[in-house]
């Protein structure tokens, strides 16, 4: 008997299923994927679509036919061209031309289409941050305003010059930027320079000796030929809310000091993926004090 | 305050001291000398006697003067008695020496009543014995680590790793002590074995919940490893030969002591290559060993020892190489203090050094994570008068930990932490209360005094009250406290690289409180039953902060938790059947960054049927069935070309086509099918002579080739499966 029990309890088990089939994959629904910055550097704002797809799934295609894409702003609507340029097997690509967005304001985007649910996002544009450069006794300090709807800053500082010879005929001109450090390796055989990087900080020193070194590597070595300072030219490129948290979240979060080893995919795109931003640039230019530059050794224009 | 402290002292004096006679001592095997835990000593035709604890220790209070019988009992020993004469106050040092028999039937029954007899109070212990051990069908090699997972409560995520994760608790939330030395990563090849060889263990306690304030620093359970002293009159070994690995010990008799060393080293690679369709050129050896010496009749001293490494080289070169180091030594001191006290200190140092090598591949740089612990244990039994116990102990837990990886802004990172915890705790034990019997206590961790007073205090209460002679109400309540995590990348399927990073301020410890309520017993003579609800709470607990965008931003952010469940367990034999069946229905949910899901580790139904027949003395076969329900996993909705925005900067970034991204749904909102699995032993020895047996065992895995999922590669679209029918051999020689 209790073998009997033990035989009808292994047929039992071995008659069972053996095998269950198994899909990671979830409903797949057909969504916007979308990448729109609106910049004010450009003129014609490009923005790119596609769909969602399945991998070996013969079934989805990453092209959206028939969407209607456009920004409102203040009731007035602003919409997209199809265009078939650049020849691209993964996005669709849609053009506002002659469009420079209007600093501090907010954009709704629509994406809609037969094949897909309505995408929208919304955003505000960075208004203008008033960059303000100032040659101090011993640094040069850099200075914007901190705006809302803006995360984040990079910015840059450079120093146009020219070249001249013994007769003051201009032989090349030229922009260098400052760097913000500088490593020297090898007894100054070599250096390593450290340029900005985007960062939440709203002022920032330069050192006079990145300045003066950047202007030496410049500087020629035949004595007939002299480097004359024009101007120096501060830019500041700032990034909206959204833009700036995807764009640290692909780079990793920027962080290094980070036990992560995931990617968050951070969007803001209502019933789609992707990310509608806005990234303005603003800037100023200053002389450098003569007195600066002749203590360099250069000669100011 | 101070007259506090002096009516506390005075009390416990006046209880520790008594007028009546005192028997002390160890039980031992009269074969080998090792000393026996949990074996019973009873004062024949009085109420009074002891068992003896994990070190073989008994201490019997309150003896009246006179002649009196002592019978000694344990399971697998010929009981035996001795009559005594009690007639001074001195305490009477008395060792017991019992003779082993075989263990033909019963076994399993027999230990569960050993078990319940130990741990009166807590239901949520078990033991687990070397015996035990070997019943139980294996992949490839007998461990420890899978035999636990037939304990209720106990669950893994694959067949191929020995990571476990006990009532809802994360797998760094279980507290591994070898002979008091902290294990970190006590797993082989992935985790496919742990770096136990079976062969050496003594017995194991498994908490899986509730336990006393003498354990600390972690959230969920306690695995308490007791190896073996070795054979104190005669020396012996053991050769095995099985297709992955060749394992042996020897052991033998020194000076007023023993020893006894084993090592295990893997032989046979292609075999993981040909069952787990994965190549995994990993070569493992551990070493372990144990030094016991006798100063005199109630003190003993103890050198441990254990080197484990494990090697993978990939002869690819985008496949990075990893090695894993878990060394420790450490010692430990036991004494009877005057006449009622027993010191027990230990003092150990491991070291645990993992690294992922990448080569140089796309530029990534060594990753590699270090602890390098010292340990200090010191407690103290005090054996009262009315046979009530206190217990009172510190430990010094230091852990300085070292890490670097490329993390994901692929920086190359290199960071250290340290964590000084020193504890104190007491515990009080009423062994006889009417039909209640109760402990409690306290854990205090002194480093959280100052800098995070509310998490000072853990109390532990444990309590049983007996309906009858057989059947008991047992409940437990136990706050813990963890300050050191793993991380690793939570979409891993296996997390092959984990770092231990230490909690700092401003964050707070992780915690967890345990309610537990169950009922345990002998329903008849040969079936020991017992069922168990349990509710855990966590708190603080912390889990990837996915609201970080910048490096302002934590990585981890804290949140909550809880798990509660109901487990039962049956093990009865009749005739030459003898049966372990269990049966765990749980829930665990976490809630971090406002998402509330289930981890991966929770299943909902977990079935155990181990079944043994045994045809003949040296004959047995063993069937072993596992169901599980299918673990949460996040699903794919779909992938994306997802634009990193290279040039942004420069304005050129229009034009990028982006890398293929998946797209993930509800975080863990799935469940893969349901796990089962059927596994077969066959073992069969021969007497070869007086001193040689020969054993010989076919272990079947996954009898009726179930195709259970293991991970589902969401690069290539490839699922790979856990082990598939899987026959194995092994071949031994004991001497």
């Amino acid at each position: 008997m209790k073998n009997k029990i033990i035989i009808i309890f292994l047929s039992f088990l071995i008659l069972s299923c053996n095998s269950e089939d198994f899909s990671p994959v979830g409903n797949y629904e057909k969504k916007v994927v979308t990448y729109l910055i609106l910049d004010n550097r450009i003129n014609n704002q490009i923005i790119k679509v596609q769909s969602d797809y399945l991998i070996n799934d013969q079934n989805t295609s990453k092209k959206i036919n028939n969407l209607n894409v456009y920004l409102i702003n203040d009731n007035n609507k602003y919409t997209f061209s199809d265009t078939i340029i650049p020849d691209s097997k993964n996005y669709s690509y849609f053009v506002l031309r002659n469009f420079i967005p209007i600093r501090g304001a907010k954009y709704s985007l629509y994406i809609s289409g037969d094949e897909v649910p309505t995408a929208t996002s919304e955003i505000y544009v960075p208004p203008k941050s008033d960059v303000t450069l100032y040659y101090d006794s011993d640094k040069i300090q850099l200075t914007y305003y901190r705006n809302r709807f803006v995360k984040g800053y990079l910015h840059h500082l450079y120093v146009d010059f020219y070249i001249k010879d013994d007769k003051n005929n201009v032989i090349k001109n030229g922009r260098v930027e400052v760097p913000i450090g500088i490593e020297i390796l090898n007894d100054g055989k070599d250096t390593i320079k450290y340029y900005p990087t985007l960062t939440k900080d709203v002022s920032f020193n330069y050192s006079y000796s990145n300045l003066f070194t950047v202007l030496m590597e410049n500087k020629p070595k035949d004595d007939k030929y002299k480097l004359v300072v024009k101007k120096s030219v501060a830019t500041v490129l700032s990034l909206e809310e959204n833009l700036y948290n995807y764009y640290v979240t692909v780079k990793g979060f920027s962080d290094p000091y980070s036990v992560r080893l995931d990617q968050i995919n951070y969007s803001n795109i209502k019933n789609g993926y992707g990310i509608f931003g806005a990234i303005t640039i603003d800037s100023t230019i200053e002389r450098i004090p003569p007195f600066i530059i002749y203590g360099f050794g250069f000669e100011p224009e | 305050m101070k007259s506090r402290i002096i009516l506390f002292f005075i009390f416990f004096s006046n209880l520790a001291f008594s007028q009546s006679a005192i028997l002390r001592g160890f039980v031992r095997d009269s074969a080998t000398g090792e000393t026996i835990p949990y074996a019973t000593v009873l004062v024949l035709k009085t109420d009074k006697g002891a068992y003896t604890n994990v070190n073989g220790f008994y201490f019997i209070n309150n003896i009246p003067f006179g002649i009196h019988e002592i019978q000694v009992s344990a399971i697998g020993y010929e009981s035996t008695t001795k009559q005594i004469r009690f007639r001074r106050e001195e305490p009477i040092n008395q060792n017991f020496y019992l003779s082993p028999k075989p263990i033909e039937l019963q076994p399993i029954t027999k230990t569960a009543e050993r078990v319940k007899e130990v741990y009166e109070t807590n239901i949520s212990a078990q033991s687990i014995s070397k015996k035990e051990i070997d019943m139980v069908p294996v992949v490839i090699q007998k461990d420890l680590f899978r035999v636990i997972k037939i304990i209720p409560g106990i669950t893994s995520t694959s067949d191929v790793t020995s990571q476990f994760y006990v009532r809802g608790g994360g797998g760094d939330q279980n507290l591994i002590l070898l002979d008091n030395m902290i294990v970190y990563n006590p797993f082989h090849a992935f985790g496919l074995f742990s770096i136990f060889n079976s062969d050496i263990i003594k017995m194991s306690e498994i908490l899986t919940g509730g336990f006393g304030p003498e354990f600390g620093g972690r959230l969920s359970s306690v695995i308490n490893i007791i190896s073996k002293e070795g054979n104190k009159n005669s020396y012996g070994g053991k050769i095995n030969l099985g297709l992955l690995s060749g394992q042996t010990y020897f052991e033998g008799p020194i000076y007023d002591g023993s020893f006894l060393i084993s090592f295990r080293k893997s032989y046979f690679n292609r075999m993981l290559k040909k069952f787990l369709s994965k190549d995994l050129p990993v070569e493992f050896y551990d070493l372990n060993g144990k030094i016991s010496y006798d100063f005199t009749d109630d003190s003993k001293f103890f050198f441990n020892f254990f080197l484990s490494n494990d090697n993978l080289k990939n002869s690819k070169i985008s496949e990075p190489d990893y090695n894993w180091k878990n060394n420790a030594f450490g010692i430990e001191y036991l004494q009877s203090l005057g006449d009622q006290f027993l010191l027990d200190v230990s003092f150990s140092r491991s070291f645990f050094n993992a690294y992922m090598d990448p080569k140089g591949y796309q530029n990534k740089q060594k990753s590699e994570s270090k602890i390098n612990n010292v340990f200090f244990n010191a407690k103290v039994d005090a054996f009262l008068k009315n046979n009530d116990i206190l217990s009172v102990g510190f430990t010094f837990d230091l852990p300085d930990m070292n890490y670097s990886l490329t993390n994901s802004a692929g920086y190359y990172l290199k960071n250290s932490g340290h964590i000084s915890d020193a504890s104190i705790w007491a515990k009080y034990k009423l062994v006889k209360f009417g039909p209640f019997t109760f402990d409690f206590g306290f854990r205090g961790n002194l480093s959280n005094i100052l800098d995070q007073p509310n998490y000072f205090l853990e109390p532990r209460f444990n309590f049983k009250y007996k309906i009858d002679e057989n059947i008991s109400i047992k409940g437990s309540y136990g706050r813990y406290h963890q300050k050191l995590i793993t991380t690793s990348n939570e979409d891993d399927v296996i997390p092959v690289f984990e770092t231990w990073l230490p909690i700092e301020l401003p964050k707070v410890p992780e915690r967890s409180d345990h309610y537990i309520l169950g009922i345990d017993g002998n329903i008849y003579e040969n079936l020991v039953f017992s069922l168990q609800g349990y509710y855990k709470a966590f708190s603080d607990i912390l889990g990837y902060n996915l609201n970080k965008y910048d490096s302002d931003d934590p990585d981890f952010s804290a949140g909550k938790g809880k798990s509660y469940g109901l487990e039962t367990m049956l093990k009865f034999n009749y005739n030459k059947i003898y049966s372990w069946i269990s049966y765990s229905l749980s829930c665990a949910e976490k809630t971090i960054n406002n998402i509330t899901y289930p981890p991966r580790y929770d299943k909902r139904h977990l079935i155990n049927v181990l079944l043994g027949y045994d045809i003949d003395v040296d004959f047995s076969v063993i069937f072993n069935w596992e169901y599980s329900s299918g673990s949460p996993f996040t699903q794919i909705v779909g992938y994306m070309d997802k634009d990193n925005l290279t040039d942004l900067f420069t304005g050129n970034y229009h034009f990028n086509e982006g890398n293929t991204f998946p797209i993930l749904g509800q975080k863990n909102g799935s469940r893969l099918p349901a796990y089962h699995r059927l596994d077969m032993t066959i073992s069969k020895s021969f007497i070869v002579s007086d001193k040689v047996k020969l054993n010989t065992e076919i272990n079947i895995i996954n009898l009726y080739d179930r195709r259970n999922i293991f991970y589902y590669n969401r690069d290539t679209g490839e699922r790979i499966n856990m082990l598939p029918f899987m026959p194995s051999f092994s071949l031994g020689v004991e001497f």
